[in-house]
């Protein structure tokens, strides 16, 4: 169903298929975000273009993830090369914590808040958006998975 | 030596990919192991992303600590020595690929979206922590 978690899922198999998939997407993901940080290198002060990748890698796996859920599925082996390999490489966690445990401990907390803030809102949105496009429009009432507002962790 | 930025890149793709494969290897071995366990109804706990992230946190904080004391900037922008590139090719490609913050993310969110509360703010709780933590045993064990 449109809201139920991901992992609902049968668990994925490790095929050679998946693993070549996941391996040429984190290639592409992480090139991306490498070529990205040397064009609009992350000031002193704030890693705002690690910021942006996270919203954007986010939203985009958001928005995936509900498609993939409502249309005829695409092979698992796309699906772990987009999502887990270019998606999951593209954005990053540790470099957040490696800013937070190197900055100021407010700009460090800051960044926290906005990173984890920004990504599950960018993320929630998608992936509404896409349920709610999914339905044919149905009006938000009768839609089972309605996020409640200002109810997102 | 300096380095050609298309070089930078390559260099660190690589390692992002070789990161990405060592993430999906953990995230489908922990998958199976809760589905096992609990059957297909209940969703799993994404503990193999969690490990994941947690893993590339503790290497970061290692490495980045390590290049620091020994004055090795991994400024993208001045990269010129391999030793730099060694660390960049380790934080930002390995540490990179490895961690997540897509599926982190879109997991927590879906948790939440399919009732399933408790799992999806401990799942980020958990991730903030065990992150952090791991980072800092990763400075002290350079230090």
């Amino acid at each position: 169903m449109a809201g139920s978690p991901v992992h609902c899922s049968a668990a994925p198999r490790s095929t050679g298929q998946n693993f070549a998939a996941v391996a040429v997407g984190g290639f592409c993901g992480a090139a991306l975000r490498v070529g990205l940080g040397m064009w609009f290198p992350d000031g002193p002060g704030f890693p705002s273009t690690t910021l942006g990748i996270n919203v954007a890698g986010t939203a985009a796996l958001g928005a995936l993830t509900s498609h993939w859920k409502l249309s005829r599925r695409p092979p698992e082996w796309l699906r772990a090369g987009i999502g887990t390999g270019f998606l999951g490489a593209f954005t990053t966690f540790s470099t957040l914590i490696l800013f937070v445990l190197g900055a100021e401990r407010g700009l460090g907390l800051l960044d926290v808040v906005l990173s984890l803030g920004l990504c599950v809102a960018a993320g929630w949105a998608a992936m509404a958006l896409v349920d709610h496009l999914g339905d044919g429009g149905r009006p938000s009432g009768q839609h089972p998975d309605r996020p409640e507002p200002g109810s997102g962790p | 030596m300096n380095i050609p930025p298309l070089g930078v890149v390559l260099a660190v793709a690589v390692a992002g990919a070789f990161g990405a494969v060592l993430r999906y290897a953990l995230d489908i071995t922990f998958n199976a192991a809760a589905h096992r366990r609990a059957g297909s109804t209940a969703p799993a706990f994404p503990w193999g992303i969690l490990a994941a992230n947690t893993l590339a946190c503790l290497l970061v904080g290692w490495v980045a600590s390590w290049a620091t004391a020994r004055g090795i900037s991994m400024d993208l922008a001045t990269l010129q020595e391999s030793p730099a590139l060694v660390v960049a090719v380790l934080i930002i490609g390995l540490g990179g690929g490895l961690s997540t913050m897509s599926t982190f993310i879109i997991g927590a969110v879906s948790l939440w979206r399919g009732r399933h509360r408790a799992k999806a703010l401990s799942y980020i709780g958990l991730t903030i922590g065990a992150g952090l933590a791991a980072g800092y045993l990763g400075t002290l064990l350079a230090g």
